[in-house]
């Protein structure tokens, strides 16, 4: 590892167990101009540029050591720094540079110290004693910006006052009260005014798997009245995606096991190595989704993996301050992360969970795999259906036409029934017409012969009425000799109807003559 | 060339097959048309999924400069 890298990782390390960004331990500028310079002495520091008395005074002899090891090796590439601390537990404590009184240049024994040097000198050389400590919850003191607590050892009731900034307190997402088992992480300092040491503590960790799981289902009855893992929140993951924003350890299993099954889709994987464990994961995790929620646009998808685990190995992906990142991450967020049996609070959150970092590649290529088998069914479908389709017309023309023809036949036939049927029709009315011409020409000669007989009776009785007539005939009387008298139009038959002096007239066989009454007989 | 969107150009064709499927009488010109246009989404979607390595970048490096 060369240098420059070696300050970097310390000055990063240093931030994070600090709780400041890192350019308020050393901007990049200065750790480029002391790989520069390579200063060995307290005044060959100073004269770089944004190194002063304080800041020398905290991260001097440090950043002397790094420099004067990675000299004295003069190898650049075995050297290994693994992590400050390592480092830091490499420095010389008090009792040394007691034994040493010459040889430290912060303690000069000729001369005394004021009480704010020595303990600026006591400060610098804790500042290199960056401690994981565990020990039980005695006091709980919630300020604005500060928490005050002190946890004891159970074995012989020790006391260490610790301090956290609250920020830090509210990331790490656990709420310590008074018996809670929990391991801190931090660097030991003397509170000057007081003249007390206290850890200012960085990271807080619940201890035990009891205290884990109830910190877990606290969270996550919280999170699931704030609706945070409502269905209607997810957000559908793109069918086809093409820029993947990776976060993941560079380490272990999860990275290869994913990367093996994501095959070869054309995917542009942009990958952020973070730890997947522990608080420090929070932090980088968080950073990481901060990174890439610069420009949502530029990301498809943000893949997190990490292989399974204990509930307490996993208890990253269980932290508020992660969870709520998540949550409010602009790219929608596939998460695989595997567990033993309570699943994530981070998967939980996600727009999509799967359990592990393979089922994670598979499921980003999923819809590949699809296109590929829907594309080589098109290919054999699409030329041969309009040919299909063509040959389906042809087959419901030749259809329509022997329709066509069964209709025509059937007509024919109608046809043929019908004229026969009219045939029969025609020959049964004209048989009923001769008949009737029949029955007419029958009654007529009935007509004719009824006639006949009538006229001749009716002839004789006009004869007979004629002959009786001719009796009855006055004209017969009166040629017989007999007159016929009458008054007037009157025919005289009594001589009552008649006076003396009346005039009659006398009808006779031939001719007429008029009569004076003169004399009546009775 | 113009970046091909998967999810449309599968989904032109399978309106393409859908519209066959519904035309109870082919318009031959029309048909031969609609042939030609999914041809030319297939030849795109088969070449976007022809099998690509994928690119890594890893991103903290950059990060550092920062």
């Amino acid at each position: 590892m060369s240098l420059l890298n070696q300050l970097r990782q310390w000055r990063n390390d240093q931030a994070r167990v600090e709780g400041v960004e890192t350019f308020r331990v050393f901007p990049n500028a200065v750790l480029e101009a002391l790989v520069g310079a390579l200063p060995k002495s307290k005044e060959e520091m100073l004269a770089i540029k944004g190194i002063k008395e304080a800041k020398y005074r905290k991260y001097g002899s440090t950043i002397l050591k790094i420099i004067g090891e990675y000299v004295e090796t003069g190898d650049k590439d075995k050297k290994n720094f693994s992590s400050s601390r390592n480092l830091k537990l490499k420095t010389r404590n008090l009792e040394e540079e007691s034994k040493e009184p010459i040889s430290n240049p912060q303690f000069p024994i000729s001369e005394a110290l004021s009480v704010s040097q020595f303990l600026d000198g006591l400060n610098m050389e804790l500042s290199g004693m960056a401690a994981r400590v565990q020990g039980e919850v005695s006091s709980v003191d919630v300020r604005e910006r500060v928490v005050y607590f002190t946890i004891k050892d159970s074995q012989d009731d020790s006391t260490l006052n610790c301090l956290i900034f609250r920020y830090q307190y509210e990331v790490s997402g656990v709420q310590i009260a008074q018996g809670d088992e929990i391991v801190v992480e931090g660097v030991p300092e003397i509170y000057k005014p007081s003249g007390r040491l206290s850890l200012k503590v960085g990271i807080i960790e619940l201890f035990g798997e009891g205290a884990l799981k109830k910190a877990y289902e606290a969270l996550k009855a919280k999170l699931e009245q704030e609706g945070l893992f409502a269905p209607e929140r997810k957000r559908a993951l793109p069918e086809f995606p093409e820029t993947i924003a990776l976060i993941t350890s560079e380490q272990g299993a999860a990275i290869g096991d994913f990367t093996m099954n994501l095959g070869a889709q054309g995917f542009k994987v942009n990958f952020y190595p973070s730890s997947v464990e522990g608080k420090k994961a929070v932090f980088e995790i968080i950073k990481a989704l901060k990174y890439f929620n610069q420009h949502p646009e530029k990301y498809d998808v943000l893949v997190i993996v990490r292989g399974g685990g204990s509930l307490e190995s996993l208890q990253a992906f269980n932290n508020e301050a992660l969870v709520c990142e998540i949550a409010s991450s602009q790219i929608p967020t596939l998460l695989g992360i595997g567990h033993e049996k309570d699943i994530t609070l981070a998967a939980l959150v996600a727009d999509m969970m799967v359990s592990t970092p393979t089922a994670t590649a598979k499921q980003l290529r999923l819809h590949f795999d699809e296109a590929r088998q829907l594309v080589r069914h098109f290919e054999v479908h699409l030329p041969t259906l309009f040919h299909q389709k063509l040959a389906d017309v042809r087959n419901i023309l030749a259809g329509g036409s022997e329709t066509l023809l069964g209709h025509l036949h059937n007509f024919r036939e109608l046809v043929a029934t019908l004229r026969q049927d009219l045939t029969e029709r025609l020959f049964l009315i004209q048989a009923a017409i001769e008949q009737k011409i029949e029955l007419l020409r029958q009654g007529k000669k009935s007509l004719e012969n009824g006639f006949g007989a009538i006229l001749e009776r009716v002839t004789e009785r006009i004869k007979h009425s004629g002959e009786r007539l001719e009796q009855y005939d006055p004209a017969r009387v009166l040629k017989l000799g007999y007159s016929l008298v009458r008054k007037g139009v009157k025919v005289v038959k009594n001589i009552t109807d008649m006076k003396i002096g009346d005039i009659l007239n006398i009808q006779l066989s031939h001719g007429k003559v008029n009569a004076k009454v003169e004399e009546i007989f009775e | 060339m113009p970046k091909v969107n998967l999810s449309d150009s599968l989904k032109k064709v399978q309106e393409i097959i859908r519209w066959f499927d519904n035309q109870e009488e082919v318009d031959v010109e029309k048909g031969l048309e609609k042939i030609k246009e999914g041809t030319v989404l297939i030849k795109e979607s088969r070449t976007r999924l022809k099998e690509i390595e994928n690119e890594f970048e890893v991103v903290k490096k950059e990060l550092e400069k920062e």
